[in-house]
């Protein structure tokens, strides 16, 4: 790992202001372009194709980027087959194409380094008892783990005590929770789980016991479809727990497989912020360039840390906004954005698709 | 999980508020009798339906297929039919229906399924027409346009002959309708097809299968750079309607474009022009293709330069991306719809579709390549592959030659007379 990225990744997280972040980004991205151009024949093919200019790149916005839907179409990897050390697959819904990422030993241990600059920064150095609030078997089989599982495990190593609140059947295991409160009273606590799950099978079977976490930090993923389905915002989200349990710290994350260690806490404030290794941007999804502060537009990810593969810079399915630059009411430096949804999928007509479900 | 076949199997009218079951629908099937070819009523329903087509009040969105299909239906144009195909007979020989036709039409071509039931209708036959049940606004008014004309007591007996029906996805009613079909017309994908060939129709039943088709142009580069700003401009207006009408997803959809040209700066000049030119109708025509598309084809370009060397990408816009390929081996047809271009140029235009053409091209649409240039490639491939050589802004304009045979010839039977 090189001196910049050794900075970046130790340093206090959030600290580097937009000014002295964009030079550090953008030589480091024009490094990683380099990089994966010489040992990715695929990557090289796709940068003479369509980025025939990238060697001129002088600004970040214009650092040569993926769709991150083509992970799900191709092997890429930029380290010979030999030193491939961990395929990290997306788990998608049945039917689709998983996305496939190839990490070498060094990428993985960048992204667990990474990870836990971020989680300490919100969690202190000590591990905490933790609660996932999933059940067991999500991370049973280590050899064929879903996202869902590769989550959880990423984030056990920042607990201790780990405790599931499901059984195999999804419905909570209350009198092991209860035992698990009652050893750590009066403790700080981590609950972590995703999203939807944490609203249905936590939320929902304890809201009326008067269970008190008013000592937790909850750290939350997974997305809000299922939410926003049943009339849940993000913020309506943290109100509730709050009311609820006393949770006043409550941390959602947005991340994604394509690039596992750089993720994207939200804020108190309720603003995601990209680690100093991280950058977004968000584009305008009819120009593609940068749209203006305030604008809605189609989110790419940058990161320092995909060695292995060229994930460098990843244009997702996710639309988003950034608010400001070094302005968040958090204090944290950089840029501070928000996320409404995904783009909606594609429909293409045709003949040649007569809708049959043979049964 | 499913429940029983005899319970679950339910077919709904898809211009009325009948519903019926297997058994009963078959029975009125069974019951209900052919007419003679371009019988009276046939004829005169097909008026009727193309003035309302025509009528200024029946256009909205997707208009241009609407009044395709309502030219294709005007009196002058149902009487070449009818003279052609009485032709196609001869002094000994008479046509007659060939009896049931069950038509399984495709999910978003929304007018597609008039083409079809249309020909068998005038040749006489029962017809069962399965609609997608994934209906478009287009679809719904064009069905809603058929209702009210079929509704007319003059065509009493086309109603009681014609049935468009919404079928539930089950094996059962698939098979009930194969099993009296004495021809079965399957227009959609590979899979489509295999799936409906699992039914077995009667011993004497027919498949008329139309699968995954792919589509092509050929144009002549000097052609295009000798053309004026107005010709240019008009042959970019029909180049979009051949491409964007369908989303790009029609079989007959053109996807490559092959430039014969005798040098590279012949092709490079009419590339630029092209390309502007069909920018520019892009504009007039004020498409937005969605975001979401955009992406898809942009990954689906990234995925074809990704496996070769030598590609370029061009995408001036969400509408368009050109993908110029180094040569044709291994060409890859499978395709993202929605406004992609792979381009190849080539000095020797024969021997480049020599090599290149399979029995999935179906349209080229050419333009500045004469009748005699074209029938000797046609010569050359010799029933290799494409179907049609029309000319740019015909690719989507159906007649009853389709896919390499005869619709019409298709839904009759052929009877000797000769004492």
């Amino acid at each position: 790992m090189d001196d910049r990225l050794t900075q970046l990744v130790g340093a206090e997280q959030y600290s580097v202001r937009e000014h002295d972040k964009a030079p550090l980004m953008n030589a480091g991205m024009r490094e990683l372009v380099e990089r994966h151009r010489d040992r990715c024949l695929e990557y090289r093919r796709i940068l003479a194709a369509a980025y025939p200019d990238a060697a001129g790149a002088r600004d970040l916005a214009a650092t040569p980027y993926l769709p991150v839907g083509l992970f799900k179409w191709l092997e890429l990897k930029s380290v010979p087959e030999d030193d491939v050390f961990k395929v990290l697959t997306s788990s998608g819904t049945t039917g689709q194409v998983p996305s496939r990422i190839y990490l070498d030993i060094e990428t993985a241990q960048l992204q667990t380094r990474a990870l836990s600059s971020i989680v300490t920064h919100y969690l202190g150095p000590r591990r905490l008892p933790m609660l996932i609030v999933d059940h067991p078997g999500v991370i049973a089989d280590r050899r064929q783990l879903t996202a869902r599982g590769v989550g959880i495990l990423g984030m056990m190593s920042y607990g201790r005590d780990h405790q599931f609140a499901l059984d195999s059947n999804m419905s909570l295991d209350l009198p092991a929770v209860e035992a698990w409160l009652e050893r750590h009273a009066g403790e700080d606590l981590l609950i972590f789980g995703f999203t939807a799950m944490v609203w249905q099978y936590l939320q929902e079977p304890l809201a009326d016991r008067g269970i008190d976490l008013s000592r937790a930090t909850l750290i939350h993923s997974g997305g809000w479809k299922k939410l926003v389905d049943v009339g849940v915002s993000n913020e309506g989200f943290k109100v509730r727990l709050r009311e609820v349990f006393g949770i006043e710290r409550v941390h959602n994350f947005y991340g994604m497989v394509e690039q596992v260690g750089s993720v994207f806490f939200e804020c108190p404030a309720g603003f995601f912020h990209p680690p100093n290794f991280a950058e977004v941007i968000v584009r305008d999804p009819r120009t593609w360039l940068p749209a203006p502060i305030g604008t809605e537009g189609v989110i790419e990810v940058l990161s320092l840390l995909p060695l292995s593969y060229p994930g460098h810079a990843l244009l997702t399915e996710d639309l988003g906004t950034i608010h400001g630059l070094d302005d968040c009411p958090c204090g944290r430096a950089g840029r501070r954005f928000t996320i409404r949804g995904r783009v909606p999928k594609a429909e293409v007509r045709g003949c040649s698709d007569t809708h049959v479900r043979p049964s | 999980m499913s429940a029983p076949a005899e319970t679950a199997a339910q077919i709904r009218s898809a211009i009325s508020a009948e519903t019926w079951d297997l058994p009963s629908f078959t029975r009125e099937l069974t019951e209900a009798r052919a007419t003679n070819p371009f019988g009276d009523e046939a004829v005169a329903f097909c008026t009727e339906l193309s003035s309302a087509l025509l009528h200024p009040s029946s256009q909205g969105a997707g208009q241009a297929q609407v009044i395709s299909l309502g030219y294709w239906l005007r009196p002058a144009s149902i009487r070449r039919m009818s003279e052609s195909f009485q032709r196609s007979g001869g002094p000994d020989v008479l046509l007659v229906p060939r009896g049931r036709v069950f038509h399984v039409t495709p999910a978003n071509v929304d007018t597609m399924f008039a083409y079809s039931w249309l020909l068998a209708l005038l040749a006489g036959n029962v017809s069962v027409v399965r609609i997608s049940s994934r209906e478009t606004e287009l679809a719904s008014r064009l069905l809603d346009t058929i209702a009210a004309i079929l509704d007319q007591p003059a065509f009493a007996g086309l109603r009681r002959a014609n049935r468009l029906v919404r079928t539930d996805h089950d094996d059962a009613i698939v098979a009930g309708l194969s099993a009296i079909a004495d021809v079965r017309v399957v227009w959609g994908g590979d899979e489509t097809v295999d799936y409906f060939r699992r039914f077995p129709l009667p011993p004497r039943g027919r498949d008329v299968t139309f699968p995954n088709r792919h589509s092509l142009a050929l144009l002549d580069a000097a052609a295009i750079r000798s053309s004026s700003d107005e010709e240019l401009a008009a042959l970019a207006d029909r180049f979009f309607n051949d491409a964007y009408w369908f989303d790009q997803a029609g079989c007959s959809s053109p996807r490559l474009i092959v430039w014969r040209a005798t040098s590279g700066e012949d092709a490079e000049d009419a590339r630029q022009r092209f390309h502007s030119a069909i920018s520019e109708a892009i504009a007039r025509r004020s498409l937005e293709i969605e975001t979401g598309l955009a992406i898809t084809k942009m990954v689906f370009a990234f995925r074809r330069a990704a496996a070769h060397d030598g590609l370029t990408i061009d995408t001036p816009s969400n509408e368009i991306t050109w993908v110029e390929l180094p040569d044709l081996t291994g060409y890859d047809r499978t395709h993202s719809g929605g406004g992609l271009f792979f381009e190849f140029v080539t000095g020797d235009l024969a021997a480049e579709l020599a090599g290149l053409v399979g029995p999935q091209d179906q349209t080229a649409v050419c333009y500045g390549l004469d009748e005699d240039a074209v029938l000797e490639l046609a010569r050359g491939l010799n029933g290799r592959g494409i179907d049609r050589f029309v000319r740019v802004g015909r690719a989507l304009e159906f007649s009853a030659t389709w896919d390499g045979f005869d619709l019409l010839g298709e839904f009759v039977k052929r009877v000797v007379v000769d004492v």
